[in-house]
């Protein structure tokens, strides 16, 4: 290797031959950097690939055939500009409130965050990524007339980062998979909850329909909700709890709760709402269609060893049709027989009850899932606005007015009554608009303070002199790599799951042959195998990674997926991401294969340093895409001595050092 | 064991501190044992084998044979007798007389979340803190046993693992994905020299210092040590010690070809060279439906590759100084509901133990004739962690204080059950 022997005295001239940079800095990729970088396929591709216009120039989804539908990319709705007045004074009327409560406990408000803290902060809190160098100087260079610190925040709300990033969010509380178990087809559902947040669903009906929802994940995507716990309605009563109404009842499933006021009966009282739901309703329409079929299956399976797992194979395909959800109206709820407790005697039938707030009118026949669904997201449930707004709250300071934000008691007490009244009215008021009540909460002074350079104290109430200092998520990270790496991170798409669903589903209401069932099984693979998204993914994969959005990926990941090992959930738990650094993190990052993939041509920030025009502005282009930042005189002159002792190569070095620093791993 | 120079720790010492400017911690801790003469146990090291999801202790350790919840899982003798285990075990049946079943677990926790962390690390999640695993709480009190590897690792642990809780980055066990790859991108190019990568780190640290200097946090902070830890380890011979490739073929496949198996192999050969607590992960127990059919499978990878973890560290020497725990985050309901599964149950459940000087074909406490409570001897998850401490020596009952200076013992108030050792 001679990269390191470069003149740099030529390297520094301001004329330097841009080719010859490039030459040595191919060098220091070693063999990777000899391969084409990955190859883009089709002209609509192209089209959107501007890379200094953010999602406004993906093309509008198309129609919803299933051919083109492959393809579709997502345009987010906007924001309403007839509502910027009320947001500025919404936001105004925040700071009124946190401003008189850090008074009051004599707290001294953080600085206001200069620009450069600002755009890099806002990317990642809307966005999921660090801009590139070139959102980022149109920012900065923007001229202080107007408000352009409102204006930025709009646009991005308005482009697909923002539903990418919130998908993340929403992935992580959901504990969302493509296949909860190999019967259940669950990426319609994933793409519907994309949908809803690119159209900016009203909250309340958004949750609304995942506890109502009946049919198939392809006829009604939102039953993929109850379809990640099937067979354990029980459970997902709890998480549904945790979840939209912030409170914990798990522990009444098999005794009164220890720490809460929660009763086992009041548990099954609540539980009658929700047990009656039958997730394999599909079974009625499919066991005729395809029951002599299977008996031959059978048969021939016992007589040839080879055909052993012939059944087994088609089982799979006819457990993804069978499932459906349906309400079984009739079906009662019982306390368990070995119940123990005096107010109620075992094996007793449980009218459904609620466990606060107003008691729903049930009428004979009537959908106990609907009622429950109706009283869980009415504005007047008490806990139901309260723990969405403070979910939300927590997303952009990155810590709750109540904590935990999924725990909360009788005795919970926010820090900032007033504020989270305020947050309550305001998102009522917005016709539970998640993205409306992000924006006014994005426009306050309070976020766009300094981040809290401390660490809190517990047991001691945070009242927001601004928001917490926070490690970036994996999926940040993640996006943020593909930032500097691609001009079009949102390039891929991933493919809808029509083609997958086509291949699945059974539509008919004659009997079947077996042939018939072992050629959809053949389909089915080869689907798997060589359909539309393994086809796309192959064209945008590139030493084995694909490059990709964290929300284009599949779902979960496996566990040696550089997401995985930076902390992204493996779907398991309820918000089970985490943003704890270990050994094999670091070491990925000094030595893994993106680290020196950005050191090739071919990428965004290696192309721009070539592009820039002498070696300050290549200096600037590298600080500014990795830390959102103009370099300070003292890294001014570290990186031109390391340019000038090391030529070429110190360019790698620079960009791989800033890489490995702190500053770009946290959101200040 | 300890086959580190002191002149390497020297230079290690030297390179962090000009590379990172933090100051080398010292990185063998006097041991606890040496401060309280109570806990007699003579292990160093222990291997945590984790049914993640909930291993249901009907159909594998305290089977009910002739009672209407045994189900279908048919029960076989063991080589002690009178003790019974379900039909998948035959290989860890022949070996009970080394084995010690506690029996008598319970708890309040039954939720899957809730209960590995409670097992993890003695206390109930609560939202103001974050408490340490195992793992780190022994690196806390024993120090570590290799100056270069990780006090402890954590295979195949998932994402919501408490790790090092209040700790910090310098206790965090290092989490192996798969076994099979064990530590990636532990080498830095072949073009790149150590000065050269040296360079790039000084260049790290000047850039980086305005941010740190600014922000004094926890977190910010605790990267120091991961950044000092990652570059022992990338410089370190010890690193192939995380290759079980280099394990002839016919140890690997009689541990098994799955990553939970491969995971055992890897844990005798990280405890081999000093490492105090592996935990190796294997899921697949929440078994809500078709759970006689879904035993079979996961039942036989435990069964082979624990019999053989454990013959394996008793020909090298090393059983009487590692405790091989088995534990699980509850139990599963005797009654089978309407899918053919067994629901949550955290009022009784059974745990294992063997080696680290416990006294094999012992059986600690009882449950009731469907295995659904606890009759007799009762064993909290405190005092079962607090056995293990006592097995490595160490005062479960030693303070220590997290960073917000409240006080905290690895046993949680348990009692560690001293009549299982000899």
């Amino acid at each position: 290797m001679t990269f390191h022997i470069a003149n740099s005295f030529q390297i520094m001239q301001r004329s330097f031959c841009a080719t010859m940079l490039s030459l040595f800095l191919l060098n220091l990729g070693a063999a990777s950097a000899k391969e084409p970088m990955m190859v883009m396929d089709s002209a609509d591709m192209q089209g959107s690939s501007s890379r200094n216009e953010i999602a406004t120039s993906v093309p509008e989804t198309t129609t919803s055939s299933s051919t083109q539908s492959v393809r579709r990319m997502l345009k987010p709705t906007q924001v309403d500009p007839a509502l910027t007045e009320q947001v500025s004074a919404s936001a105004a009327e925040i700071d009124r409130l946190i401003l008189a409560k850090l008074k009051s406990e004599k707290v001294r408000p953080n600085p206001m965050t200069n620009d450069m803290q600002f755009v890099r902060r806002v990317y990642l809190d809307i966005t999921g990524t660090i801009p590139s160098a070139q959102q980022a100087s149109q920012f900065l260079n923007k001229s202080r007339t107007g408000n352009k610190r409102a204006e930025l925040i709009d646009e991005l709300l308005n482009s697909y980062g923002y539903v990418s990033h919130s998908f993340n969010y929403w992935a992580d509380i959901l504990r969302l998979k493509d296949q909860p178990s190999g019967n259940i087809y669950s990426q319609p559902y994933n793409e519907w909850i994309k949908d809803t947040l690119a159209s900016d669903m009203p909250y309340d009906e958004f949750v609304h329909q995942l506890l109502s929802a009946e049919g198939r994940t392809w006829e009604n995507p939102a039953v993929g909700y109850v379809l990640r716990d099937a067979g354990m309605p029980l459970s997902n009563l709890d998480n549904t709890i945790r979840i939209f109404l912030g409170t914990r009842i798990g522990c009444a499933q098999c005794h009164d709760h220890p720490f809460d006021k929660w009763t086992q009966l009041e548990f099954y009282h609540l539980a009658a709402f929700v047990n009656s739901v039958d997730t394999n309703a599909g079974r009625r329409e499919v066991n005729p269609v395809v029951k002599d079929a299977m008996a031959e299956l059978q048969e021939l399976a016992k007589k040839d060893e080879k055909k052993r797992n012939l059944p087994g194979r088609i089982n799979g395909l006819i457990g993804a049709n069978r499932t459906a959800v349906a309400e079984q109206r009739f079906r009662s709820l019982r306390l368990p027989h070995d119940y123990q407790y005096d107010d109620a005697k075992p094996g007793q039938v449980m009218e459904p009850k609620v466990i606060f707030g107003q008691q729903p009118q049930l009428a004979k026949n009537a959908s106990k899932r609907a009622a429950f669904a109706d009283w869980l997201t009415s504005p007047d449930n008490p806990r139901f606005t309260v723990t969405i707004v403070n979910r939300l709250w927590r997303r952009a300071f990155g810590f709750g007015l109540i904590e935990p934000v999924d725990d909360i008691t009788d005795e919970s007490k926010a820090t900032n009554q007033p504020l989270l009244d305020h947050l309550v009215a305001e998102m009522k008021r917005l016709n539970y608009s998640q993205r409306e009540l992000l924006r006014i909460i994005y426009n306050t002074e309070t976020y766009q303070r300094q981040a809290t350079s401390r660490d809190l104290v517990a047991e001691e109430p945070y009242h927001f002199p601004g928001p917490i200092l926070r490690r970036m998520t994996a999926e940040q990270i993640w996006d943020s790599l593909l930032t500097l790496t691609l001009a079009d991170p949102n390039a891929y798409q991933r493919p809808r799951s029509d083609a997958l669903i086509q291949a699945v589903k059974i539509e008919t209401e004659h009997p079947l042959s077996s042939e018939f069932l072992l050629n959809k099984a053949k389909t089915l693979d080869k689907m798997q195998r060589e359909g539309p998204e393994p086809q796309l993914a192959k064209k945008f994969t590139h030493e084995g990674s694909l490059l990709a959005r964290a929300s284009e990926l599949p779902l979960p990941l496996p566990p040696s997926h550089f997401l995985r090992q930076f902390g992204q959930s493996d779907r398991e738990l309820i918000e089970g991401g985490s943003t704890e650094g270990h050994v094999p993190q670091i070491l990925t990052m000094f030595n893994g294969p993106i680290s020196h993939k950005l050191l090739n041509e071919g990428t965004v920030i290696y192309d721009e340093v070539v592009a820039a025009s002498d070696l300050r502005d290549q200096i600037d282009v590298i600080f500014l895409s990795i830390v959102g930042r103009k370099p300070t005189r003292t890294d001014y002159k570290t990186a031109i001595a390391e340019i000038q002792a090391n030529g070429p190569a110190g360019y790698g070095n620079v960009i791989w050092a800033l890489l490995n620093t702190r500053e770009f791993l946290f959101i200040q | 064991m300890f086959d580190s120079s002191t002149s390497r720790r020297k230079f290690m010492e030297q390179t962090a501190r000009q590379l990172l400017g933090v100051s080398f911690l010292p990185l063998i801790a006097p041991q606890a044992m040496a401060a309280s003469s109570k806990p007699k146990g003579k292990a160093s090291h222990v291997i945590y084998l984790f049914m993640d999801g909930a291993m249901s202790q009907l159909d594998t350790f305290d089977p009910k044979p002739g009672s209407d919840v045994q189900g279908e899982t048919k029960t076989i003798d063991t080589n002690v007798a009178g003790v019974k285990f379900g039909q998948y075990l035959p290989e860890l049946a022949k070996m009970m007389d080394q084995l010690v079943l506690i029996r008598s677990l319970s708890t309040q926790t039954g939720d899957h979340d809730g209960g590995k962390y409670l097992m993890r690390t003695g206390y109930k999640a609560i939202a103001s803190t974050r408490h340490p695993s195992l793992g780190p709480w022994i690196q806390k009190l024993a120090g570590k046993g290799n100056e270069i590897l990780p006090g402890s690792v954590v295979i195949g642990g998932g994402s919501g693992h408490p790790a090092a809780g209040y700790l910090g980055a310098q206790f965090a066990p290092v989490p192996i994905a798969d076994a099979r790859r064990g530590v990636e991108n532990s080498k830095p190019p072949k073009y790149l020299s150590a000065e050269q990568f040296d360079n790039r780190m000084q260049l790290a640290a000047r850039f980086d210092r305005a941010f740190q200097n600014k922000y004094r946090t926890t977190q910010v902070s605790g990267y120091a040590d991961l950044y000092r830890e990652a570059i022992s380890l990338m410089r370190s011979d010890e690193l192939s010690v995380f290759d079980v490739n280099l394990e002839p073929e016919n140890v690997r496949k009689a541990y098994g070809e799955d990553g939970f198996a491969l995971g055992c192999l890897l844990a005798r050969r990280l405890i081999q060279h000093g490492v105090r607590f592996v935990e190796v992960n294997l899921s697949g127990w929440d078994m809500h439906s078709n759970l006689f059919s879904s035993m079979v499978g996961r039942a036989q990878i435990l069964d082979k590759a624990v019999s053989t973890l454990l013959v394996d560290l008793k020909s090298k020497g090393l059983l009487d100084q590692t405790l091989v725990v088995m534990g699980t985050e509850f139990g599963r309901t005797p009654n089978i509901n309407q899918n053919a599964g067994r629901d949550h149950h955290p009022g009784a459940y059974t745990c294992v133990l063997a080696g680290g000087g416990v006294v094999g074909g012992t059986v600690y406490g009882e449950t009731d004739k469907e295995a659904r409570t606890v009759e007799k001897d009762p064993v909290s998850v405190q005092d079962f962690n607090s056995t293990i401490a006592y097995a490595l020596g160490l005062a479960h009952d030693e303070e220590i204080y997290s960073s917000d200076k409240r006080p905290f013992t690895l046993g949680h108030d348990g009692t560690p059950l001293v009549q299982l050792f000899g």
